[in-house]
């Protein structure tokens, strides 16, 4: 690790200006012709069977051209989850049922010749349903008096339990040593019940969907999606369309945070563009985004932790249920991750049971959403180790780092627990979560406010409180990504990848990568990705996997071009390859000195003599996983007569490896740190008796703005994690596990109180304190 | 109904049902530029100037915005000449995703035509209609203050 | 749905024969009609070109026309008088670009139980001047109460009374930009250390606001460094619909408390 030209530079985005003009592409940017609107029609029923559709009044408003629903849809039970094939998740879903199962279930699609005719027909459309008894509680999931949600011929396609008759979309079992004996040895036991609710990705720009048919008849598709080869994939599974007649294409996304990792709209609108000849167009609501597309899942978690006096864990037993909603998507695999990315973290407890169920309730559908498990894992964990500290009578930050998975170290929960299937052992090769631990706290200037209850005004006293996490870079054996490359006369590069640009900037830090490789600056390699006809395979942007694995595919490929382009000037310049270095564009030879541009090998290789076109492909995945880590810390005040918490300052100090664009990863910890704020305080879902959400517009469902935001500081700690691209690992989800627990534990400490539930409102704050007062 | 409106500087007549919205219009002319978030006024990624107020296009019936001045993003600056506004928001990093973007951009400069020299508190005050899911608001913040400085020359 | 019906009178005399038009309203900026939704509306009165957007200064007086908007408000009345109600209530309300829309005029013939407009009016006995099918000035507090005023009418324009109060303003809220649980106004007249007059209003309540007369009452008069504040707010006489996200009776202990801070604020303790 010398000096890099590219490595370790906030390098401005490759589409940083054209976003600034204004002028780059989203998907509802397109300019298409003739197109169809798509409206769809949602059940307001909870639960329902739907008895009979009748279209007549819609049909005859002027300007419909089709309606689609379960009588005239193929019925292909699939799973909407953007996974690799076959996906971990349950085949539960078709594109319409003749059951609905939660209030905002779709029931129709009308496709016109304009929105407002699309809406007014989707409005015109007659339903009969005979409602059915609803389930909201997942405790009574199980029951065998609750209703049954999924009763046909749903199925798991990999060999997991999946057991619709108990409402279960999922189970995971896991534990290792004898827990009986480990509470046996412990000294007192912390048993606590955590639960965390559902919230919205919110990403600004709402799930879009294109599609039209190309001049010679292909189906092209432009989506605001995570995973356009999943896509791909799935709407010729569903629709009956050959595969190789869909091109998919994602042009630049406003935003995903998981949401956008789930292929629910593309094969309705792929199916009217097939049926009709007709290009089309879904645009969501924001209020279908709220209620109809997918959420973060909600959790109950009941940790109960045996401890010594000295502090060592000898028990750990996470019993944990998850609310999938009325659909399994990412069902298991959010649940394994609960533990997956949570129990290694404290990997010298003997004695460890993890219990998961995810149940079926008639509900919102949880999906994919940053952190995927361990944001829901991490809120309990930080604050049961907080409570163990207090108790113990010992440092916190001392405790983490004594017991904390260390260089050289694994735990067996890596094999253990893998996304549905098994896991993947896995040593640990760089980890500095202490130097993290010990940056962050000078920087909140933890000792001198810990347990100091420092009051800042009549009412108000602070406190800070730390919470701490690994995740993942990638899903170990199974994410793969590929790139492939091109030289160009003038010595500059194509780089084409399958990975997906959300906004994070991998077009950007992979061509940082490629041009690494090449000894060129980053300005010379013009990428084009996540086009399924020109771009190849990736799995997309999910799993914190872009900079690791699609980064090491583009490492791969554009070390092949290294070679061909060495070769080549071997052969030009009669040198020994053995003597030759790529350094600022040109060949040279170390021994004779001799040298030759870029830009003339490339020449010479097109034009002169044996030509060929420089290029190459490579496609990686890993067998590993290697964790980012974080240590994250928050000060907060606290108004001890009303309740009201505010976040005074807070504090991320990261190990994501070697920093491909400190400003890039900055970027992702500053975004994920405000969205975990506001998942910690203000966003829930409100519901209704009868299972309809009541909040789904930003008027009433808070998230922050700027002067809302507090100081906010983020330290990137440096380490070399050899099994990633330049020693990158990966920092697209980790920080949003923090601030719930971070901002929980900071509470405590100001006020001697603790919330076990989010949102930690300020009303749920002052009942606590008022009922301390008054018992 | 048609009217006219001088988008960017330029007047153009255009027929739109009565009951458009500005967004609407504007989108349906090609100001993709201009983006529709949540149709309720709250996420900002739809504002532009109306005879010089920032307001959000989508709570603006566009026959009411009829012979008035319309500035978008596309009106400041372009890709080969950027408003010091855009290029500072590039160089900070502060365009994720780049959806808030353009209002983000419109209300940096609704607030320095009024006030040059923000403080913090300011800039986080004149944004505070525009949502951001990405970046947290650190570094816009940081680019408007960042452009602020340029355009005084004192960077 | 049919066309909407625009007009644009170029006179309030001309705007007046409108108000009769079956299902048509006045559209000042138009925010409040597009979030209460525009089905049952078939024709809009744009107000833009009758000069109602003016701001006029008298004797211990200004003249707000109705068109004005929350932020040329606060502007405006922020150049007379750095601390003044009206701009610290109306500065803070909704976000920078809704502020540049929402007019002072739409604003109080719709009064949502948010308005940020509405407790400084009613603390101020500010007065509206109305023309339609009744006309003239009234207070208000009539207006508002009154629905006989508020059909077939068109607002013009607000009088508030520019002597000096000393203001305090709060607004309950989850975040910057939201739309408040209750707000709080308080006014306070001091001379020689003694409440001479002092105004305190809550809007959000049960009946939309109420002003505390006892509490006025038995604070005039009394001196202001040594009156006693201590739990004035405690079990505050008033009663809240449950919110969504807040239930009543942390509403009303809510309340309390703000009205009681504002007050101890307001006397500089």
């Amino acid at each position: 690790m010398s000096s890099y030209i590219n490595i370790g530079k906030s390098v401005t985005k490759v589409d940083a200006l054209a976003l600034a003009a204004g002028v780059d592409r989203f998907t509802d940017d397109f300019a298409v012709e003739n197109e169809l609107f798509c409206a769809l029609l949602y059940s307001p029923f909870a639960h329902a069977e739907i008895i009979s559709i009748d279209t007549t009044e819609a049909f005859a408003l002027s300007g419909v051209v089709d309606i689609l629903h379960y009588r005239n849809v193929p019925r292909i039970l699939h799973t909407t989850a953007g996974q690799g094939f076959p996906e971990p998740s349950p085949y539960d879903s078709v594109l319409f049922d003749r059951k609905v199962r939660f209030v905002g279930d779709r029931v129709a699609l009308v496709a016109a010749e304009d929105a407002d005719t699309a809406r007014r027909a989707a409005n015109a459309i007659k339903v009969e349903y005979a409602p059915l008894p609803a389930l909201f509680d997942i405790e009574e999931a199980k029951n065998p008096d609750s209703p049954r949600i999924h009763t046909e011929d749903e199925h798991a396609k990999i060999p997991v339990t999946y057991e619709p008759e108990k409402n279960l979309a999922a189970e995971i079992i896991m534990s290792f040593g004898d827990l009986q004996k480990g509470f046996r040895d412990a000294d007192f036991t912390e048993d606590h019940t955590y639960t965390t609710q559902i919230v919205s990705h919110c990403a600004i720009e709402p799930h879009t969907v294109r599609a039209f048919f190309d001049e010679r008849g292909r189906l092209t598709i432009i989506s605001s999606t995570q995973v356009p080869f999943h896509a791909r994939r799935i709407v010729s599974t569903v629709c009956g369309i050959p595969l190789q007649h869909i091109r998919v294409i994602k042009p630049r996304i406003g935003g995903g945070f998981g949401g956008k990792q789930e292929v629910f709209l593309e094969p309705l609108v792929a199916l009217v563009t097939w049926r009709n000849r007709r290009s089309s167009r879904i645009v969501l609501s924001r209020k279908e985004v709220f209620v109809s597309s997918r959420t973060r899942h909600a959790m109950s978690l009941r940790l109960r932790t045996g401890v010594k006096n000295d502090g060592r864990i000898t028990a750990l037993s996470m019993e944990g249920r998850l609310n999938a909603g009325a659909y399994g998507t990412h069902a298991l695999t959010v649940l394994s991750n609960v533990g997956a990315k949570v129990l290694p973290l404290f990997n010298k407890i003997e004695h460890i049971r993890f219990c998961g169920e995810s149940v079926y309730t008639n509900l919102p559908v949880g999906g994919a959403f940053r952190g995927y498990g361990a944001t829901q894992g991490y809120f309990a964990f930080n604050q049961q180790i907080d409570m163990i500290a207090v108790r113990a009578g010992l440092d916190i930050l001392d405790y983490i780092k004594k017991w904390h998975i260390k260089e050289g170290e694994t735990s067996p929960v890596f094999e253990a627990l893998g996304e549905g299937k098994e896991g993947v052992q896995q040593y640990i090769r760089s980890c500095k979560l202490g130097e993290c631990i010990d940056r962050g706290a000078e920087a909140i200037g933890w000792h001198e406010k810990r347990g100091k209850r420092t009051k800042t005004g009549k009412t108000l006293v602070r406190g800070v409180g730390i919470a701490v996490a690994m995740q993942g870079s990638g899903i170990p054996k199974i994410d793969m990504g590929s790139a492939s490359m091109k030289m160009n006369e003038d010595g500059s590069f194509n780089l084409f990848v399958g990975a997906t640009d959300i906004g994070t900037g991998s077009d950007t830090i992979l061509s940082q990568i490629a041009a690494e490789v090449l000894a060129v600056p980053s300005e010379k390699i013009i990428v084009l990705s996540s086009d399924t006809d020109l771009t190849p395979f990736d799995v997309g942007a999910y799993a914190s996997s872009t900079t690791y694995i699609s980064g090491g595919a583009v490492q791969k490929c554009a070390r092949k071009i290294k070679a061909q382009i060495l070769e080549a000037a071997a052969r030009i310049l009669a040198s020994e390859s053995a003597h030759l270095i790529c350094d600022s564009g040109i060949v040279r030879d170390e021994k004779t000195g001799k040298e030759i541009g870029y830009a003339d090998i490339a020449l010479h290789t097109m034009y002169s003599d044996e030509q060929f076109q420089i290029q190459a492909g490579a496609s990686h995945t890993s067998p590993v996983s290697p964790p980012p880590f974080i240590a994250q810390f928050a000060e907060v005040e606290v108004d001890m007569e009303t309740g009201s918490l505010k976040v005074v300052k807070f504090v991320s100090a990261v190990d994501c490896g070697q920093p491909i664009n400190p400003a890039l990863a900055e970027g992702q910890i500053e975004g994920s740190v405000v969205q975990g704020l506001t998942y910690a305080l203000t966003e829930d879902y409100i519901f209704d008796t009868r299972g309809r959400m009541v909040n789904s517009r930003f008027w009433d469902y808070k998230i922050f703005t700027a002067p809302d935001i507090p100081e906010m500081k983020t330290i990137i700690v440096r380490s070399e994690e050899q099994t990633g691209p330049f020693g990158a690992k990966s920092v697209g989800e980790i920080a949003i596990n923090g601030p719930a627990p971070a901002v929980a534990n900071a509470l405590y400490d100001a006020a001697g109180i603790r919330i076990f539930d989010l949102p930690i409102t300020q009303e749920k704050v002052w009942r606590i304190l008022k009922e301390e007062r008054h018992p | 109904m048609e009217a006219s409106f001088r988008i960017n500087g330029k007047d153009r007549t255009i027929s739109f049902s009565s009951r458009s919205t500005l967004l609407e219009v504007l989108r349906s002319q090609g100001h993709t530029e201009v983006k529709e978030g949540c149709r309720e006024g709250q996420c900002g990624s739809c504002v532009v100037l109306l005879d010089g107020k920032l307001v959000n296009s989508c709570q603006v019936l566009a026959a009411s915005a009829s012979e008035k001045d319309i500035l978008t993003v596309r009106g400041l600056g372009d890709v080969f000449s950027p408003h010091p506004i855009q290029r500072a928001f590039a160089y900070t990093g502060a365009i994720q995703c780049g959806f808030c973007t353009p209002g983000m951009i419109l209300a940096a400069h609704s607030l320095l035509l009024k006030n040059p020299d923000p403080d913090e508190k300011a800039v986080k005050r004149a944004l505070d209609g525009n949502l951001c899911r990405c970046t947290g608001y650190v570094k816009i913040v940081e680019a408007v203050l960042l452009a602020a400085r340029r355009m005084r020359g004192n960077e | 749905m049919n066309e909407l019906q625009w007009y644009f009178p170029s006179s309030v005399a001309e705007s007046e024969e409108m108000l009769n038009i079956p299902k048509t309203i006045p559209h000042g900026g138009g925010t409040a009609i597009i979030r209460s939704g525009m089905s049952r509306i078939e024709g809009l009165i744009d107000l833009g070109r009758l000069g109602l957007h003016r701001f006029a200064e008298g004797d211990d007086r200004v003249q707000i026309g109705a068109t004005m908007a929350f932020s040329d408000v606060a502007d405006h009345m922020e150049s007379l008088d750095r601390e003044n109600i009206l701009s610290l209530a109306l500065s803070c309300a909704a976000s920078t670009p809704l502020r540049n829309r929402i007019t002072v005029g739409g604003s109080i013939s719709h009064f949502p139980a948010w308005s940020d407009l509405m407790g400084p009016l009613i603390a101020l006995d500010a007065s509206v001047s109305v023309v339609g099918e009744q006309r003239g000035t009234f207070r208000v507090l009539e207006y508002a109460t009154n629905p006989e005023l508020r059909k077939h009418t068109l607002i013009t324009g607000v009088t508030v009374d520019t002597q000096f109060w000393r203001p305090y303003y709060h607004r309950e809220t989850r975040t910057s930009f939201d739309y408040p649980a209750f707000t709080v106004t308080i006014l306070l007249r001091e001379i020689n250390d003694r409440i001479e007059d002092m105004r305190i209003v809550i809007v959000g309540c049960t009946g939309k606001f109420k002003r505390f007369f006892k509490i006025e009452d038995a604070l005039r008069g009394k001196r202001c460094t040594s009156v006693s504040v201590e739990g004035i707010g405690r079990d505050l006489d008033i009663k809240f619909t449950r919110k969504k996200s807040m239930s009543t009776e942390y509403l009303r202990h809510l309340a309390g408390v703000r009205l009681e801070r504002g007050i101890a604020r307001i006397l500089r303790r």
